[in-house]
């Protein structure tokens, strides 16, 4: 069990005190709904990772900085 | 003032989702977003600062009736929101996370931004290329 897991199991004896049992309980049956809500979060990080490498290329930093310009002298001739 | 643009090139990857969210859910959502800010599972992605203007790429989450979806927006200085890709919660990129489906994502990703900063960049009174809608 690595050191994190350990602290998540203290934390969570400590919460909730005498209904450990109940909540060990609850964690074995719902064991497929703890995996998806992993597979969730993995899959959200990795579409995120995918998002950041997608704006950060060369080409998008220069649409940007064409974009920003636009914006400033459109604000610029408004005022 | 603070506006919504919607510009026809999301206009485009909204239609795929027509059954599921209209561009009248996302402005509601938006305007929400801009009076309230982040909700759960939302946040900032990337933020650029270039000499004229901050820009950031916001990730937001929109829920319409049974339909459950995640949806990418440029801001622009706090000021203008340009929302440029959706994807159903259960979308088809989701659940395959191979090293192809990430290339994948990564380039259907930056084709939306592109075509929507393009429309950015070309919208005029004369020859529009968003609708705006004001975000307050």
């Amino acid at each position: 069990m690595t050191r994190l897991l350990k602290e998540a199991f203290t934390m969570a004896s400590e919460r909730y005190g005498r209904q450990q049992d109940r909540l060990a309980y609850l964690m074995i049956e719902n064991m497929d709904r703890l995996y998806e809500l992993l597979e969730e979060e993995a899959e959200e990080r990795n579409f995120d990772a995918c998002v950041t490498e997608a704006v950060s290329s060369e080409t998008m930093r220069n649409l940007f900085g064409r974009v920003a310009k636009k914006y400033t002298s459109q604000n610029l001739s408004r005022d | 003032m603070k506006r919504i643009l919607i510009t026809k090139s999301f206009r485009r990857i909204l239609k795929k989702h027509r059954k599921h969210f209209e561009e009248q859910d996302v402005v509601l959502n938006l305007k929400e977003f801009v009076r309230i800010g982040f909700r759960k599972s939302e946040g900032r992605l990337k933020t650029l600062i270039s000499e004229y203007a901050a820009i950031e790429i916001v990730k937001l989450r929109i829920r319409v009736r049974q339909s459950a979806g995640r949806y990418l927006l440029a801001v622009i200085d706090e000021n203008e929101y340009i929302p440029f890709f959706i994807d159903l919660k259960t979308g088809y990129y989701g659940k395959n996370l191979s090293f192809e489906a990430n290339k994948r994502v990564v380039s259907m990703v930056e084709t939306a931004l592109e075509n929507a900063m393009t429309d950015y960049l070309e919208h005029t009174e004369e020859n529009p290329k968003a609708e705006e809608y004001s975000a307050e």
